[in-house]
């Protein structure tokens, strides 16, 4: 049994939701890598 | 105060705020471009709340408290699904590329890229044609959504539910197009995010706690606290797919993504739309819990209206009243400006080679989203039954049309003018004739008919070989 006597299978409905705002961060932090307008990585890359 | 007062003075408010709105947004819509798609002007936040407000309809409250109470808290896999698949992924994979193609290509509807894309006039036009008529089909549950809850909230005749919600839509869409959609949908997603919230809040302490509550419904069965529980796997994971999936081929969706101001903008909006969206699991988690609180209940499409007078305060079930309303309008709004723009662009204009000039065009919008809400009302006053069965009909017609086209072109220049009109056409008929023979083998229509469409246009496009003329791969790819 997991987290509040849910089933873990059904908890596991709550773990994919926070992987999705992981996923999301992570693509956008990626997003800004690749970005050439990105100052900040301009400057880095320089 | 009594439930109806409350109701009256909370939805008289909310209702002046959306006319508000549409009286507004004449003043801001000068061409075509930004009726049918607010001039490319939209910002993180406006886009993926809108986006939201646009998916998750009423019949996600509703009928997802009725899955959850009949099928129990499994159902809220669907919701996570929906987060994953049909907002960040969905976001992820098609986003970026929508916007970016349909502004090199210079189209504003998704019939409209198939038209240019594939270079055939053809496929546009089909398109466009099964987003009108299907997505009427979908409009009308939504608006027996809507005024179901009016009936059960506020003790108002069903007919009276209709005409209040739809008028008000079919006014300010008519007036202020996709302007007015937008806005309004910003506001109708804090609505829904804000009630949702709150009838969850009642309802978890309602049943004592997260942890107390699923202990009494494993009391009650263990099937309503496992997963799949009830339903069963195959009945479960096809649901998923398909209002998950399926929203990939969604115009009304779609059109954020070519509407958002610019690139960079895609980032922060992917956030918002992953954590805004994670309120779909709450219907879910409501109505499962309704068991526990409403044991005879005979109507599973009461169970969130119900529960909201149970646990609410009058205030409160306003405010869920005006949750529901705002899912239910946001959505119907977003199917009118694309039904409206399919029709006068993709078919009138670009179809039959029709000309207008800009103000002509706004007009013709203008009559033509008015002409349509108000057919889609008329229909939802004496509506087929089943709310979920209907939609689930409406969106695997129209993903099984639109995706597999739209992916393809969007990412292999291989994929042939043949086999996306094949595939269009493939893939809409298998829906249909799915779903008419009462979805043989227990496999839902959408499954089916993309399944098909993938297969397709993939063989097709290998046995037939075609590509865009080398001035369209250069305008579209060329930057890469």
């Amino acid at each position: 049994m997991g987290p509040f006597n849910m089933p873990w299978m059904t908890f596991s409905a709550f773990i994919v939701i926070g992987v999705s705002i992981a996923v999301s961060i992570i693509w956008a932090i990626n997003d800004i890598k690749k970005d050439p307008d990105n100052d900040r990585v301009t400057e880095r890359r320089k | 105060m009594s439930l109806i007062s409350s109701c009256i003075i909370v939805l008289v408010l909310y209702l002046s705020v959306l006319i508000g709105i549409g009286i507004w947004s004449v003043k801001k819509t000068k061409s075509a471009e930004d009726f049918i798609l607010g001039g490319r002007s939209f910002g993180p936040w406006v886009t993926a709340l809108s986006f939201i407000a646009v998916y998750f309809s009423s019949v996600l409250i509703i009928g997802g408290g009725a899955f959850g109470f009949k099928f129990g808290m499994g159902t809220i896999w669907i919701g996570a699904i929906n987060v994953l698949v049909g907002c960040t992924l969905c976001w992820i994979v098609l986003g970026k590329r929508v916007r970016l193609f349909t502004e090199r290509m210079g189209v504003n509807t998704i019939s409209g890229f198939f038209a240019k894309r594939y270079q055939s006039p053809a496929a546009g036009i089909f398109s466009a044609l099964i987003v009108f008529l299907f997505l009427i089909i979908y409009n009308v549950s939504v608006v027996k959504g809507m005024a179901n809850s009016f009936e059960v909230l506020m003790d108002m005749p069903y007919w009276a539910g209709v005409m209040i919600s739809g008028l008000v839509i079919v006014f300010y869409v008519a007036l202020g197009g996709y302007k007015a959609v937008v806005w309004t949908g910003l506001i109708q997603a804090w609505v829904m995010i804000f009630s949702l919230l709150l009838l969850t809040f009642r309802t978890v302490g309602a049943v004592g706690g997260l942890s107390a509550g699923m202990k009494k419904l494993g009391d009650i069965g263990p099937g309503y606290v496992n997963t799949p529980g009830v339903w069963g796997w195959a009945g479960l994971v096809s649901f998923c797919l398909v209002v998950s999936l399926g929203v990939w081929g969604m115009p009304q969706l779609l059109i954020r993504f070519y509407s958002i101001k610019e690139s960079k903008t895609f980032r922060l909006g992917t956030v918002i739309v992953t954590v805004g969206a994670s309120i779909a699991v709450l219907p879910y988690l409501n109505g499962a819990f309704a068991r526990i609180l409403i044991p005879a209940l005979d109507n599973p499409d009461l169970a969130i209206p119900q529960l909201s007078r149970l646990v609410l305060s009058p205030w409160g079930a306003a405010i869920l009243l005006a949750g529901v309303i705002a899912a239910g309008m946001s959505t119907f709004a977003g199917v009118l400006i694309i039904i409206s723009s399919s029709l006068v662009r993709d078919v009138y204009r670009n179809g039959l080679g029709k000309k207008l000039t800009g103000a002509q065009e706004i007009m013709a919008n203008r009559i033509v989203s008015a002409s349509v809400g108000i057919i889609a009302l008329l229909i939802a006053m004496k509506p087929p039954a089943l709310i979920l069965v209907l939609t689930g009909f409406a969106w695997a017609v129209i993903a099984s049309t639109n995706l597999w086209p739209l992916l393809f072109g969007l990412y292999w220049k291989g994929a042939s003018r043949m086999g996306a009109f094949a595939s269009m056409i493939a893939g809409s008929a298998t829906a249909i004739i799915w779903t008419w023979l009462k979805k043989p083998f227990g496999i839902h229509g959408f499954i089916a008919g993309t399944s098909v469409s993938f297969i397709v246009i993939l063989v097709v496009s290998l046995v037939k070989r075609w590509t865009p003329p080398p001035q369209l791969i250069e305008k579209i790819w060329g930057e890469e």
